[in-house]
């Protein structure tokens, strides 16, 4: 088999296999520039006949001199070099440009009769006598098949050429093809997460990770600039991937860039600028949008690899997930003000109820407190926590339905007055029932004056069938309500409310959860009593 | 020597796609357009790992996975299916012995390769471990 010692075109094997093909046929071909340099031939002592032909200097300069007259008689002329051999050129483009011809040689009977065989055999070495025996056996074609041969050359070359070429499109289109597979992928998964919009900052590490995946960058961050309306991520910046730079550096690079931009233009870093200095040569930031206004950036920086030219496929991916980052963006946004004026609502309406009488100030709230604090050191999911936190804030929404004749009464109740009390729980779970938000914490509302050991109400339900949020408002309840003044009695010191509440265990708390809440850290409720007592003299002052 | 891998689809789209990140992640591919064409080849010259769509004319994906365990010579070949998303296809249909995994589409091409590169590195471990212990 011939080998090349270069291929114009590439050392693919389909390309050689042309080649091999055609010299099968008794074709010898070069490939040469359009000013007739031989830039590709069978390798040297592969091929006697090829090596015959080739090593004659009047056979390379015949060659050289069929190619420059196609060049300038723009039309490829088979001839008949010397006598016996004839040479076929036919042209080579690329992109519509000529880049050389590809010239067969073929030779026929005549060569044996000729004088330029002695000069053939001196170029190469051979002795005469031999290469005319072993040309006789070839067998060399008959002079009347040359048109025909050369036309069969020229249809072979072409296809070859046009299947190559097409070979190279097919292979430009899978790649086009595999890109867009990774990006529609991309987007599927992040539609896909999109549904997490009580965890935005889960969401965009989420983006970040896929994108660091699929782009040659060092890391992928978002940077927001929506003050606190979310959280997190709030206006820090969330990043995958690691970074050379500190992170304070860091944040202080991307927030001021995050000024920077306007809607619409991706910035790209080029060699030199701000930019490039800061973040590396191929970085990318494009703007996420929304109502036309940035509120925030997403960046793809310091590019791996010594190419540092930026592809159209990593922005227009960037861009992409830009866009699905703003849809986002803007439901998380609209659902944590809903969140807000939701929690805004009860805490008002609670802190009326509590408003009512001067001793309760801010009750709800140091029990909302309490609650979430046990329910975390427990270690209830994160969202179970803000759920229960709320039950804790409700748990004396029924108080609103209790007679101010009897919840301001000082001194003691009578039997009728306290059952009127003791039905503020019923009356809280009727008020909440119709509010479908509300549903999982009902119980916490309706059971939170249940004892543990059942001799509580409104259902005198005992351990563990009372749920669990009732059991910690229990606990939080009691607490907060023995710290503060009553009516009835004045406020005592934390130990004593803890030692009069661990003789009660274990009639009326549950005692794992007792114990769990006589070790937990007061001091933000603290902070929250001496807040309200402030509040409440104030407000008495002013009376 | 490369890992040889075989993938079946009726797509052309998709062998070319998967063939192109395989061949660029150093595997040997070869291809077949449905089930039949994929056992057949299989048989002749059976693959490190056959990756196949289940969705096919003749012989679908699931067929050729319980073809290719009942015939001694390619029952050990691993195997992993591409389901169309949102096509209804319940666990217990891709609960196959042979089967190694199920890809839906959309797929990230880059995804495959580097399943692919795990599930051969993973059978060449244990194939060394084991000559190792004999």
């Amino acid at each position: 088999m011939s080998k090349f010692t270069q291929n114009v075109t590439s050392t693919n094997s389909t390309s050689n296999d042309i080649f091999t093909q055609l010299r099968s046929a008794g074709l010898v071909v070069v490939e040469c520039t359009t000013m007739g340099k031989i830039e590709c031939e069978p390798e040297r002592g592969d091929d006697w006949f090829a090596d015959l032909l080739l090593s004659s200097p009047i056979v390379r300069s015949a060659i050289s001199a069929s190619c420059r007259s196609c060049l300038s008689d723009d039309i490829c002329t088979t001839t008949e070099a010397i006598p016996g051999l004839w040479l076929v050129p036919t042209p080579i483009s690329h992109a519509r440009r000529s880049s050389g011809y590809a010239v067969a040689l073929i030779v026929t009977e005549e060569l044996l009769a000729s004088e330029y065989v002695h000069a053939l055999c001196q170029a190469s070495n051979a002795e005469v006598g031999v290469v005319r025996d072993m040309i006789r056996d070839l067998p060399p074609a008959a002079p009347q098949d040359i048109p025909r041969l050369s036309s069969l050359f020229q249809l072979a070359w072409t296809s070859h050429r046009s299947y190559y070429e097409n070979q190279g499109v097919i292979e430009d289109i899978g790649r086009e093809l595999a890109d867009s597979y990774e990006e529609i992928n991309l987007l599927y998964t992040i539609t896909g997460s999109m549904n997490s919009v009580n965890h935005p900052e889960r969401f965009i590490e989420l983006v970040c990770d896929e994108l660091l995946k699929n782009m040659p960058y060092g890391w992928i961050g978002v940077q927001l600039r929506i003050g606190n309306r979310l959280p997190r991520p709030g206006n820090e910046l969330l990043h995958s991937g690691d970074t050379c730079l500190d992170e304070n550096q860091l944040s202080n690079i991307v927030a001021a860039m995050t000024c920077d931009i306007s809607p619409g233009t991706p910035l790209i870093a080029h060699s030199g600028d701000q930019i490039s200095q800061r973040l590396g040569d191929g970085t990318i930031v494009v703007p996420i949008e929304n109502d036309g206004k940035v509120i925030g950036i997403l960046i793809a920086a310091e590019k791996q690899g010594s190419d540092t030219t930026v592809s159209s496929v990593d922005v227009k991916m960037l861009s992409a997930t830009a866009s699905q980052l703003s849809i986002f963006l803007e439901n998380a946004l609209l659902y944590e003000d809903l969140n807000a004026t939701f929690l805004g609502t009860l805490e008002a309406l609670t802190a009326s109820i509590d408003a009512k009488d001067r001793y309760t100030c801010g009750h709800s709230q140091r029990v909302a407190l309490l609650t979430s604090q046990l329910a975390q050191a427990i270690d209830l999911p994160e969202d179970q926590v803000d759920r229960y936190r709320i039950a804790g804030l409700v748990h004396d929404i029924g108080k609103i339905g209790v007679p101010e004749s009897v919840l301001l009464k000082i001194g003691k109740l009578t039997d009728e007055e306290y059952k009127t009390v003791q039905q503020h729980p019923e009356i809280g779970a009727r008020i909440l029932k119709d509010i479908p938000q509300m549903s999982d914490i009902l119980g916490g509302v309706l059971h939170h004056h249940e004892r543990y050991d059942g001799g509580g109400y409104p259902h005198g339900l005992s351990q563990e069938d009372i749920p669990l949020v009732a059991r910690i408002i229990a606990i939080a309840d009691t607490f907060d309500a023995m710290s503060s003044s009553r009516t009835y009695r004045k406020a005592m010191t934390r130990t004593s409310v803890l030692d009069e509440m661990k003789q009660s265990i274990p009639g009326q708390f549950d005692p794992v959860l007792a114990e769990i809440f006589f070790n937990l850290d007061f001091s933000q409720w603290e902070e929250l009593m001496i807040e309200h007592q402030t509040t409440q003299t104030k407000g008495r002052l002013a009376a | 020597m490369a890992h040889r891998i075989l993938v079946v689809d009726d797509e052309t789209h998709i062998l070319q796609v998967l063939s192109l990140k395989l061949r660029n992640s150093g595997f040997e591919v070869s291809t077949a357009v449905d089930g039949e064409d994929a056992l057949r080849q299989a048989v002749e010259n059976p693959p490190d790992l056959i990756i196949t769509d289940i969705q096919m004319p003749y012989m679908n994906g699931i067929e050729l996975c319980n073809a290719l365990i009942e015939n001694p010579a390619t029952q050990q070949i691993p195997v992993v299916v591409i389901t169309a998303r949102g096509h209804t296809l319940a666990a217990s249909d891709t609960d196959i012995e042979n089967v190694r995994d199920v890809i839906s589409k959309p797929f990230s091409p880059r995804g495959v390769a580097e399943l692919a590169t795990s599930i051969l590195a993973d059978i060449s471990a244990r194939t060394h471990d084991r000559s190792e212990a004999a």
